[in-house]
This record gives structure tokens, sequence and C-alpha cells, in this order.
């Protein structure tokens, strides 16, 4: 959990000790005779960007759903910014901190930009005197000034989306909870999304995203959550989670006979490794003088090996820790645990 | 101006969310030009029309004619715009928005209330000129105008909040979420049943209080000696104005506060158990109300009892869909109850009744019997009352019910009625592709086909003992002589339908404890 991983690690965001904004416990919703949401204790800190990881029908949607109220829980509890949810109530201060944005983003086609924006504002009991500028703010942060009179049956998918998410962040709320929302967007129209999230996340918003494009997430998100068949597998800032797993190292040696050894120095890094106690295996590819070596050790174990090659002769011409992308973590932790 | 719609916003920006999107210049000028075409056209021909001794003058013929065409529109053409809009916005999924902002259901539901229907409004109140000028020449007193804007505006609401259920409630079924289906059918029902009984009863009594000179609405003669609860709605305006705006007032609360609970929890029963109660006791009062203190004989206030009986029984089934909850939400139940356990706060057997009895997701038996009792409370000393020293049609003493017969007679129905309950709340918790389809058919075949069976073979509950253990049995004792004297074996007939209700509960525990035990085997094992 965020809460627990983070007392060792060193990240550019905010500490855990910072207050909570999304608290579940136990948090379970059954349909039937499967359980969507089973038993997750999920905690995110504010200002923390939070990316819900996991293949079609793992309780993704269903848990950002139970978030934002519009689901309710079978049993469980949630706490968002310190207030506790209360089942059947209206909960407004809760729906006043909270943003949600689904996978599917209906509109108000009747309306013009402006008019569209302006509903939701009021429906979030922004002031009047505040309701022009901060009408201006949110058409900037998804740049659409320019179509502020059309009316939404006149935009692209594109800048549906982008309204669809200046409606979600009009009255600036604590959380935003987002469920897929780049999908079905054009590269470039994608990373501007990506974008916007980014300078949400410098405003001090605390966001909880769902999405299967996983580069993205890798690229913004502080921390990850897993999910398989409706439990929270994993979940962890992201360098935490980088860490939990073994590295992997790619070393490539010279064989040109300068090794002042009888043996050459393939069967020297082999000795070396055979012997090294962090090493947990390797492999030597296609015969050409390099490895791949699965590394138990951290950094600074990975620098005392390379320096013991160098040191006893051999000619390393690359040496470099291969990074393991969120794909591998999400395949290799997702399954594991859920097996 | 600017401003001053940011305030309205801020202080109901539903409302005008609907006026920015309706009330756009085409839109206006269409709905004026319609109304001035349509009172063109009426003016003309009733101007044109064949002239005959004793004609009333136009402007009466125009008033009389516009005074019932109104509530016809407004009703209709109102109900159609909310229906339609609030089950469009269901289906398009943008009312799920508005729900989980923090403004209370009730403001964005007076939001749509008042808002989705401008059109109509504004297409009646281009009316309102003409339909005042030509009253005021034809005779009518301001105060009968008073009374008809207020009883239209005052019936407008009530039926507007009705198709706010109604398009909240459009999601139910395949069929009614087909564009236009359920806004089809709540202008049909409106047209064919809400706007000729609100038009019949006002213009033969209420109106009629306050018509001075020239009579304007045709009335029958014994309206005026209509009694209700020995007030005399008849001939005094006030109470039948009372009486109208009363009944208004409960039907538009009881709606709203259902509509409100729908708009709040999509996914609820369509009526919450508080509503059912309060619903059956405002059946009953106001049923009953009618048998005192109007000078009914004896066997004419029978008669009403027994009336009353079948609606009940009508009540009572639609109640029963009403209240069940789906398997879904019999599974949250079961769920709820159980870590309630484990966590210690074990519900008491009390806790369990009080469930029973209020909460909405519990099975609905509990509360189906006690509607039933609440009917009872009414119907079985009303019997035992009117029930005695009743003459026939040809002055021929009837026996006086006894009080037996009147026990059998209500446990008959109540042990039937909580068959039908069990029945459905079976089907509900079974897993069924439309179990709404099922519980129904299962329902209305039963009720239906065996007595119109026994009735075809000509098996009446009074043409032998069997035949009226039968009809008993099917929980239809009143056919007989149930309600004057009791059969012995009748008795059997009561033991068979107990026999029936024990096995359905039996089940419907089963299909609880099993839909629990799959709860805990799902958190286990997942």
């Amino acid at each position: 959990m965020p809460g627990q991983s983070a007392q060792t690690a060193v990240l550019p965001v905010k500490s855990m000790t910072e207050p909570l904004v999304i608290k579940t416990e136990q948090l379970t919703k059954q349909f039937d005779d499967y359980a969507a949401v089973n038993s997750v204790n999920l905690e995110v800190g504010a200002g923390e960007v939070y990316g819900l990881i996991g293949p079609n029908g793992a309780g993704k949607t269903t848990l950002i759903r139970l978030l934002a109220l519009a689901e309710q829980s079978t049993t469980g509890e949630i706490t968002i910014d310190g207030k506790k949810l209360m089942p059947g109530q209206l909960n407004a201060e809760v729906k006043k901190r909270l943003g949600f944005l689904p996978d599917d983003f209906p509109l108000y086609n009747d309306l013009s930009v402006q008019n569209y924006l302006e509903y939701f504002a009021q429906l979030y009991y922004i002031n009047p005197e505040d309701l022009a500028q901060r009408i201006e703010e949110v058409l900037a942060l998804v740049n659409l000034e320019n179509k502020r009179v059309s009316l939404v049956s006149e935009l692209s998918r594109g800048m549906k989306q982008r309204l669809s998410l200046a409606r979600t962040v009009i009255h600036r709320p604590k959380l935003l909870l987002l469920d897929e929302p780049v999908s079905g967007l054009d590269p470039i129209a994608r990373i501007d999304y990506c974008k916007t999230i980014k300078r949400l996340q410098q405003e001090g918003m605390t966001i909880l995203i769902s999405s299967h494009i996983l580069s993205d997430l890798e690229e913004f998100c502080t921390s990850i959550g897993i999910m398989e068949q409706g439990r929270l597998v994993e979940s962890g800032r992201i360098q935490s989670l980088y860490q939990k797993d073994v590295q992997r190292l790619s070393i490539a040696v010279l064989n040109d006979g300068r090794l002042n050894k009888p043996i050459d120095a393939d069967s020297a890094v082999e000795i070396y490794l055979q012997e090294h106690p962090l090493v947990a295996s390797y492999e030597q590819l296609e015969d050409t003088g390099r490895f791949a070596v699965t590394f138990t050790g951290d950094e600074s174990d990975a620098a005392d090996l390379l320096s013991v090659l160098v040191q006893e002769g051999v000619r390393v011409r690359e040496f470099h820790c291969v990074q393991e992308t969120l794909e591998d973590i999400f395949l290799k932790l997702g399954h594991q645990q859920t097996a | 101006m600017a401003s001053l719609t940011n305030r309205l916003g801020y202080f109901n920006p539903q409302y005008l969310r609907e006026c920015r999107g309706r009330l756009k210049p085409r839109n206006v000028m269409a709905a004026v030009v319609l109304s001035g075409l349509f009172q063109a056209l009426l003016y003309l021909s009733i101007a044109n029309s064949y002239d005959y001794e004793g004609r009333p003058s136009d402007a009466f013929e125009i008033f009389r004619a516009l005074s019932s065409i109104i509530p016809y529109a407004l009703f209709a053409l109102g109900g159609y715009y909310i229906v339609d809009d609030l089950a469009h916005e269901a289906r398009t999924g943008t009312l799920n928005f508005i729900r989980l902002s923090p403004r209370p259901a009730r403001e964005i539901l007076i939001g749509k209330l008042l808002g989705v229907p401008m059109l109509p409004l504004l297409l009646v109140i281009s009316t309102l000129p003409m339909h005042v000028v030509s009253g005021l020449m034809a005779g009518a007193s301001p105060l009968l105008l008073l009374s008809y804007y207020l009883i239209v505006a005052i019936g407008a609401v009530t039926v507007f909040t009705m198709a706010l259920l109604t398009g909240l409630g459009s999601g139910a079924s395949k069929l009614t979420q087909q564009r236009g289906v359920s806004a089809i059918a709540f202008a049909g029902l409106t047209l064919f049943t809400l706007s000729p009984a609100f038009t019949l009863w006002n213009s033969q009594i209420t109106w009629q209080t306050v018509t001075t000179g020239e009579q304007i609405f045709r009335s029958w003669d014994e309206t005026s000696s209509l009694y209700w609860m020995a007030l005399n709605i008849g001939r005094s305006a006030l109470f039948s104005h009372l009486f109208v705006l009363g009944n208004f007032a409960v039907v538009s609360t009881l709606v709203w506060r259902t509509a409100v609970r729908k708009f709040r929890v999509p996914r609820a029963t369509l009526l919450s158990r508080q509503v059912g109660y309060l619903s059956m006791i405002y059946l009953n009062v106001l049923v009953f109300g009618f048998f005192i203190g109007n000078g009914m004989e004896g066997r004419e206030q029978f008669e009403g009892v027994i009336t009353l009986y079948f609606l009940n029984a009508f009540a009572l089934l639609a109640l029963i869909f009403a209240l069940s909850p789906s398997r879904q939400q019999l599974l949250d139940w079961v769920s709820y109850r159980a870590q309630a356990r484990r966590t210690g706060h074990a519900s008491s057997a009390q806790g369990l009744w009080r469930s029973l009895v209020w909460s909405d997701i519990s099975p609905s038996v509990g509360a189906i019997a006690l509607n039933a009792l609440i009917a009872a409370a009414v119907i079985v000393p009303a019997a035992f009352i009117f029930g005695q020293g009743r003459l026939d049609y040809y002055d021929e003493p009837i026996p006086d019910i006894t009080a037996i017969a009147l026990l059998f007679a209500t446990l008959s129905i109540g042990i039937s009625s909580l068959t039908y309950a069990t029945l459905v709340q079976v089907i509900f918790s079974s897993r069924l592709r439309s179990p709404l389809v099922w519980a129904v058919g299962t329902v209305a075949t039963i009720a239906i086909v065996p007595p119109l069976a026994l009735a075809f073979l000509d098996i009446m509950p009074d043409s032998s003992v069997n035949a009226g253990t039968l009809w008993t049995f099917l929980g239809l004792p009143l056919f007989g002589n149930a309600h004057v004297q009791v059969p012995s074996i009748g008795w059997v007939g009561l033991l068979g339908q107990l026999c029936l209700l024990g096995l359905l509960l039996g089940r419907l525990n089963q299909n609880l404890k099993q839909l629990e035990a799959q709860s805990k085997k799902v958190l286990q094992e997942a």
C-alpha cells in the first residue's frame, strides 16, 4: 500500500504523511455470483496521481464508480478527504470534493459550450461572481477558448472529451476520478490530454485514473494499483514497485584475446557471474559476448560488479540496467498474485 | 441580465438549463403561432355554427370549449415533455452527472417540473386572455375563474409529478427504454383517463359550487348530495375545494417522495415501504369516507365495502410488484445481515422484524402482510357494521354477517395476498433472465385462470360446499356465502392456502440461504 512503501521511497511527490484523500476499508461490491470489487483496502494521499491498472473486468470501473458515489457498495466503508460516505444520504460535502469522468461522456448537445459549463458550475455552487473567470480558466486548460459559443453538438470527439474534462474540474475538486479518459483519442490528442492531466496534478489535485495505456500512466503516476478479479493485488509507489523486483542487467564484453588469463573473456565473465551471490541467473546471448543477468542487488551492488569485472581485466563495452516497464510489472505481479 | 441569469442559475441551475435549452426564439414563436391559429379556428367554428333557439352565446361556447381543452392539452403535452426528457437523459446517461452533483434531488426535480413543460405552458398561457374574456362575457364569476385556474394549476403539478416518476422509471424494461414509448404511453393515459376524470369531477362537483347565474358546466342532479366523511362536498364550495386540493396534495406528496427516491437511487424498488403503507391508508380512508354520512342504505354501504375490498385486492397486487426487491437487492440484504452478525452487530429477532417492515431491500412478504392488515382494519369493522339489518332490493331481510365469517374471509384474502407476495419474491430471488415477466405472468395466470375456469365450468362458490371450499382456496371467499356464514368444510380451503404459503415461504427461505452462501463463497474465493 502507498502508506507502507513510501517510508523508504524518495519521490518528487508529496510525502505520505499528508492526509489521505481516499481511504477504503474492506470495500466490496457483489453482483450476483461474482464480486466486482472484493475487500479492497485502498489509501491514496493528497496530491498523488494513482493509476489503476488491470485487465478488462478486473473491477477498476466499479471501484471508481463506488468512489464517485455512482454505485452503492455491498459492504465496506469509503472515506473521502476525511469524510465517511453515508449510504442513502446526499453526501453533498463529499460530492463537492469529487470530480468524476466516466469512460463514456454524454453531453447536452442543445447547449453551447459556455452554457454547458455554466450549468455544471452552478450545480456545484460556484459563486455567480466567480463564474465567468472560472469558465475562462477551464476553457484555457482544455484549449477550447475559441469554441465558447459553439453548440456542443458541433464539437469533434476529442473536443467533446476535453469539454467533459473541463466540466469535471470546473468546481476545483480535491479528488479527480478518471475512468479511461484517453480511450478513443488519436495519439496527438492523447498526448495533449495527458499534458492537461499533468497540469491538474501540478495544481494539487489528487487524481485516480484508470487506463489501458500503461506508458501514459508511467509518465505521470506517483502510485499504481493493480486489480485482478475484483481484488487490489498490488498497490504502491511506482518506484517501490520497480524496486520490489530484481534488476535485469545487460553486460557486453570484448573477446579480443587481450585478457591476461588462460581463458577468454566470456568464460571469465561466466565464472564471476556463477560465483557472485547476488546473481540469480544469467544467460549468454548467442555467443556474442553479451549476457542477460538477473541481479538481486541494488544499483550500488551493480556498480561493484562492474568494477570487479574491470579490475579483473575484462574489457566491458556495455553495462547497464534494463529498466522494466509498467507493463512488465503488471504482467508479472498481477498474474502472480492472482495465481 | 447576465448577472440575473447567473443568480437564477445559482438558485436553481436545472430550471435555467431547461429555459436555455427550450426557450429558443424559434420554439417560442412556434408555440405562440400555434396557439393563435387554434384560437382563430375555435372562434370561426363556433361563430359560424348553426344557430338554433336557446343556443348559448358564442362567448359561452368558447369559454366552455376552452375550459375543457386546457386541462387535456396541458396535462398530456406537459406530461409527454417531462417523461420524454427524463427517459432521454436516463438513456444517454446525462442524468447520472446531475445525480452526482451536490444539489439535492428536490431542487433538480423542481427545475425539471417547472422548466421542461415550458412550451406547453406557453401554449396554454397564450390562450388565457381569450378564456378570461369569453368567460366574463358568458357570465362566469371571477370566483369561478379563480377556482378554475387554481385547480388546473394544482392538477398540473400532480400530473407532472406523476410524469417525473414515469420518466425516472422508464429504464425498468427494454420496451419502456425505447425512445418515445414511455412518453406516448403516459400522454395516452393522461388523455384517456386522468384528464377526463379531472374534467368530469370538477365540472360536475367542484365548479358547480361556485357557479352563479347561468349554469356553465352541465351537472348531474345527485352530485349536490355527495358527502365525504359527513361533509357535503357536492354543495359546499369550501369543502369541495378542500377535498380536491387536499387529494391533489396527498397524491402529489406521495408521488413526489417516490420520484425523489427514484432519482437518488435508480435501482430502488418503485415504492419505499413507508410510501406503500401511506398509500394503502390513503386509499382506504378516501374510499371509506364516501360511506359515512351520505344517507346510503345499509345495502348500498355494504356494496361499497365490497367495492373497497376489490380496490384493496388490486392495490395489494400492485404493491407486491412495487415493493418486492430484486435478486441483487436481496443479495445486498443477506450480505449486509451476514456482515452485521460477523461484526457483532448481530441483529435480534426484533431487528429482523423491523427490517422486514421498513427496509426497502428486505423480502416484501412482511410489508404485504402489514398492508393487508391496514386494509383489513378498515374493511372488517365496516363490513361488520354495514352487514347488519340489511334489506335486499325487494325489501326482504338479508342474513346478518357474523364475526366468524368476517374472520374467515379476512384470513382467506390475507393468506392469498401473502402467497402472491411470496411467489413473486421467490421468482425475483431466482436466477431468471426476465424475472418481472415471469412474476407478472405467473401471478396473472394464477389469479385469473382458475376462477375463470371454475366459472366456465359453472362451479360457482355457492353451488356446493366443496365449490365454496375451492373458491376459498383461491382467495375469493366473498363470492360465496362466506360473508354470511362459513361452511364447516370451508376451513379446509384455508388450511390448503396455509400449506401452499408454508411451502412457498420454505422455498423463499431456501433461496435466501443460497444467496447468503453464494455471497460468502464468492468473497472467500476471489
